[in-house]
């Protein structure tokens, strides 16, 4: 029985070819997209799973939340967390690592490159397993002179030189011998690791931010619980542990440390989809792990919906045939299974041919995506499951309805007579037709909003000037402040430079430094906790900043740039500069009243009893330092004493000088500092990269936005062409009665243009609320209620699915409409 | 008793018509007959015959189907008695464009669940009885409309029905392909198979030893044959 069912199916696609295309063709196309998102999110899902023990393995996470100030959130912890969680939790913890990530200049024979160097505590390699390619690996935590690399490492390093036995200088005095190489980890990890050495405490006294402070998140915080339920046991229990370990030394900090920091467990395996703290590398996006999944389901039923219409639609085709069964003793339940194993055949084939597709765009989805993706039918159980699940589903839903609806043929009907008795099921097509078209025009929608939206996030007033700025990085590595000072001077000699600054980070901002003031000299009240950001005074005016109020740092008080000693009394004096936000903080409605007020800085953790009043002597715009998604929070700006040390330097060029400008920069600093590699970037490609990942997304959305009208339009095609064939007859009388041409295809087309015009009143409203929702989530979006976007967006989807609907129904309509009169009328 | 239909009645509703096809319709037909149905165009004929091939259920009335009251029976029991009892053919042949002769006379036979081997041999015999063996691989569209017809027979005998129900046999084919079915449905009752057979051609309804006339969904006359 089940091969003659084979045979008939195969033998009906045969002889149906234009229908076993579409049919195949869409459920191709549908299939292929739902395959690359099942390998998209299986990928997204397997991060981190090739470390053993993964289920147990958490990184804390630092919180500090003080009264008046912003909540600052960390991936990273303080040094001091390590010993104090080995002390309490030793019969739930197994071990912890300590990992500290720096950026340093490496030496290698007669040349300096800038290298990611990872410290790790010993134990580290319990946690995660890294193969070796070469050397060994357990030598390395044993002193603080070895070293391992990974194989690209390696690479970059040495060449084709061997590896092991070489000698790196690190930060032009620390000697490592690489002892081991090892492989490169996988993508699917934010671990990254290149270079690897013993997280040596004695190397870090000088640095008491590291490893010695609790105000302090610079290390990330491995723990390796008993089990995973100890993981979740320990996490009540944090609270109370930073009550007796944690204390912050600082004397205007009087609350219980729990309450002024939170400590949290974050599970290995959620870290790519789930971490929302910064300081991890390569996270995903759950939001759209999940978008992604919603719409490959929506194109694979915008497939399976033709599916159903082409089959409805041919039905009468084939009642002769499920008639003569029924007459014959086939039973409803046995129709009803052929025509179901019929469309999971073919939903079989189109898989085959999905596979294919698959393979053929696999290469460009990665190199689009950044991603390792890979279709492995024969090693991968799992997959083949999930994929034939998909088609046994596909099949069912695509077939169920037209299995359900020929197998109640009544046989005596049908045999006598070759009436179409399909007028019933025809309102149903209409209505999946609408379906498709609306579900077609809501992703038009939602992808022409989220391009608007990323042009206006591009090209947002940031509130300072971005292009034709050059930034010059890691001014840390030079030998003094004297070299900076010199590197400055000579830069703003070069022809084409209008003017350079100095400062310790450049927008988009990396570092997150706050401070805590007071406004009050005892320290009683109005705490607040404030972002700094430390300048020289060229920085505005480099930028194009100019003050709303007051004044900004100036050559002419000098008192601007040091703390000096106030005449009143042994303080320290200040001058800072605020932003808007700042401002309005402090409870002044207009900048001009924040002028001249004073804050008092009692915690230099240096000089615990020097108080330091910084007066308030000029308020600037809000800047987007960070991002526009992100939100404006209070800034100040402070100046230092010549000579103290910068980290960055912007360089801004006059327009269209920009390349001989980077020349002239990069020769000035071969001639000054030949050994220490130079990092350059530029202001505007840096903040236009925060907006990759949306950009992204939105390509990919718009990339399925176009596969989904492609089969919706595939089964118009197909239904125009059954409905032209059907009303062949019809069409004849028409003309006979004297229809022209134009007559005809304006009916035939108008018949489809209906459910595309009824499609978006139901697409409109769910693409506004979608849309809306979406944009809900920026700081500074569009307003899709403009008249400009109303039209644009909405009246251009309509527009465009109308016209491709027009385009696909119009050569069926026109051939019918052409056809001779008698011809069209001899068909019965 | 083979069929026994007692004041048997058929209405279709379409919309807000409704038409009675049959009414009161009380005829019996033992085992071994050959019945004609005769009358006009929408008289109710093969509206009758549907009915006594339970591919239709009455209105009304009770239908007696050796003994057994089918008249409530669902689909699955009447389609279950069909494929064991019944026999049909077509004035359109209806023969499944997507199967070879042979499938097509399969079909039946398969339904019942016969084994390969049993199929195989009962088509192949049945092919030849109908002449028709040389088409054994060939689709309906390459065949005549005789030979067509002679396998819509085919099918119609495969399963060895009581009854075969036959809806103007001969009307889609010429006078000599006409002539040849009905010799062929002649030989078969004479092999003890019931027919029952609608037909417009009074000289067809001359090969039966029975005819009823239809008119207005009513037994109009019945007129028996005397035995030649």
């Amino acid at each position: 029985m089940l091969r003659h069912y084979l045979t008939v199916a195969f033998r009906n696609l045969a002889a149906n070819k234009r229908y076993a295309a579409i049919n195949i063709g869409g459920l191709t196309v549908g299939l292929a997209a739902c395959l690359l998102i099942l390998l998209y999110v299986q990928d997204e899902r397997s991060y981190e799973r090739w470390v053993p023990n993964a289920e147990r393995i958490g990184v804390v996470e630092t919180t500090f939340r003080v009264p008046g100030g912003e909540v600052l959130a960390f991936a990273g912890s303080p040094g001091p967390l390590k010993p104090a969680l080995d002390r309490e939790f030793s019969s739930e913890l197994e071990r912890t690592v300590r990992v500290y990530h720096d950026d340093q200049p490496v030496r290698i024979g007669d040349r300096t490159i800038r290298g990611a160097l990872s410290y790790v505590d010993p134990g580290f390699f319990q946690l995660f397993d890294l193969p070796m390619v070469a050397g060994e690996r357990e030598g390395v935590l044993a002193n603080n002179a070895s070293m391992i690399v990974s194989a690209t490492t390696a690479r970059t390093w040495f060449g084709d030189a061997p590896a092991i036995g070489s000698t790196v200088t690190i930060d032009g005095k620390t000697p490592f011998t690489i002892i081991g190489v090892f492989a490169d980890l996988p993508v699917e990890t934010h671990l990254e690791l290149d270079a690897i050495a013993l997280l040596d405490p004695a190397r870090y006294h000088d640095q008491p931010w590291v490893l010695d402070r609790w105000t302090a998140g610079n290390v990330m915080t491995y723990a390796l619980f008993r089990s995973p339920e100890a993981m979740a046991d320990v996490t009540p229990r944090l609270p109370a542990f930073v009550d007796r370990n944690v204390s912050f030394d600082m004397p205007s900090l009087t609350e219980a440390p729990s309450t002024l920091m939170q400590l949290d467990v974050m599970p290995l395996l959620d870290i790519h989809l789930h971490a929302d703290k910064p300081g991890y590398e390569h996270t995903g996006s759950m939001a759209a792990v999940i978008a992604f999944a919603g719409i490959a389901l929506l194109i694979l039923i915008i497939a399976c919906i033709n599916f159903v219409n082409l089959a409805t639609a041919r039905a009468m085709k084939r009642a002769r045939e499920v008639a003569m069964r029924k007459v014959v003793g086939a039973t409803r339940g046995q129709l009803v299974r052929q025509h179901l194993g019929e469309a999971i055949v073919t939903a079989l084939i189109a898989l085959v041919f999905a596979v294919a597709v698959v393979e053929v765009v696999l290469g460009g989805f990665n190199a689009f995506l950044h991603k390792s993706l890979r279709l492995d039918l024969t090693g991968d159980p799992t997959l083949l499951a999930e994929m034939l699940g998909l088609v046994l589903v596909v099949g069912v839903i695509g077939g169920l309805y037209p299995a359900v609806y020929l197998s109640r043929f009544r046989p005596g009907t049908v045999l006598k007579a070759n009436q179409s008795s399909t007028q019933g099921s025809s309102r149903l097509r209409t209505g999946l037709v609408v379906f498709q078209f609306a579900i077609s025009i809501a992703l038009m929608i939602c992808t022409a909003t989220i391009y608007c939206q990323t042009i206006y996030a591009r090209q947002l007033d940031l509130g300072f000037q971005r292009g034709d700025r050059m930034t010059l990085g890691a001014l840390g590595d030079l030998p003094s402040g004297e070299t900076i000072a010199t590197l400055k001077r000579e830069i703003l000699a070069l022809p084409g430079v209008r003017g350079a600054s100095l400062s310790t980070d450049t927008p988009p901002l990396q570092s997150d430094n706050h401070t805590l003031l007071f406004t009050s000299a005892a320290g009683d009240d109005g705490r607040l906790l404030i972002e700094t950001l430390r300048v020289d005074p060229d920085f505005f005016d480099v930028y194009g900043v100019p003050p709303v109020a007051g004044r900004l740092f100036s050559m002419d008080h000098p008192d601007d740039f040091t703390p000096v000693a106030d005449m009143h009394g042994p303080d320290l004096h200040q001058g800072i500069v605020i932003n808007r936000a700042f401002a309005a903080k402090l409870g002044y409605a207009r900048p001009d009243d924040a002028v001249g007020k004073v804050l008092w800085d009692l915690t230099d953790a240096d000089n615990p009893t020097v108080r330091t009043r910084t007066t308030i002597v000029g308020v600037v715009p809000d800047l987007y330092l960070r991002s526009a998604r992100a939100e404006m929070t209070p800034i100040l700006y402070y100046v230092s004493p010549p000579g103290r040390r910068f980290g960055r330097l912007t360089v801004r060029a006059e327009p269209g000088r920009m390349a001989d400008v980077a020349r002239g920069v990069e020769a000035i600093w071969a001639r000054l500092v030949p050994d220490v590699p130079i990092r350059t970037g530029f202001v505007d490609e840096a903040i236009a990269k925060q907006y990759d990942a949306d950009e992204q997304r939105g390509q990919i959305f718009a990339a399925f936005s176009v596969l989904a009208i492609l089969i919706a339009c595939l089964g118009l095609f197909g239904l125009a062409a059954f409905s032209a064939e059907r009303r062949t007859k019809e069409i004849g009388m028409r003309k006979v009665l004297g229809a022209s041409v134009l007559d005809i295809v304006r009916l035939l087309v108008w018949q489809f243009s209906r459910p595309v015009l009824i499609a978006n009143l139901i697409a409109w409203p769910v693409g506004f609320y979608i849309m809306s929702t979406w944009l809900a989530g920026f700081r500074h979006a569009i307003d899709l209620t403009s008249p400009v976007l109303l039209i644009g967006i909405f009246g251009g989807a309509a527009l465009i699915a109308l016209a491709i609907a027009w385009l696909t129904t119009a050569g069926h309509a026109y051939r019918v409409a052409r056809a001779s009169p008698i011809r069209a009328l001899r068909t019965e | 008793m083979l069929v026994k239909l007692e004041s048997l009645t058929k209405t279709y509703r379409a919309a807000e018509v409704e038409t009675t096809a049959l009414r009161s319709v009380n005829v019996d037909i033992r085992e071994g007959e050959f019945v004609a149905i005769m009358g006009p165009s929408g008289c109710g004929k093969s509206t009758l015959l549907n009915v006594i091939g339970m591919l239709d259920a009455p209105s009304g009335g009770r239908y007696v189907f050796r003994g057994e009251d089918i008249t409530g029976y669902n689909e699955a029991r009447l389609a279950d008695l069909r494929k064991r009892q019944l026999g049909f053919v077509f004035q359109s042949f209806n023969l499944i464009d997507e199967l070879t002769v042979e499938g097509n006379i399969e079909l039946a036979l398969l339904y019942q669940g016969v084994s390969p081997a049993d199929r195989k041999a009962r088509v192949a015999e049945v092919m030849s009885r109908m002449k028709i063996a040389h088409r054994a691989k060939h689709f309906p569209a390459a065949l005549s409309g005789g030979q067509q017809q002679r396998v819509a027979v085919a099918r119609a005998v495969v399963s060895k029905p009581a009854l075969i129900l036959a809806d103007e046999p001969t009307g889609n084919l010429d006078s000599h392909n006409g002539e040849e079915v009905m010799k062929l449905l002649v030989e078969l009752n004479a092999a003890g198979t019931t027919i029952v057979m609608v037909t417009h051609s009074s000289a067809h309804a001359e090969f039966a030893r029975r005819t009823i006339h239809l008119f207005d969904g009513q037994v109009a006359t019945e007129h028996l044959r005397a035995a030649s």
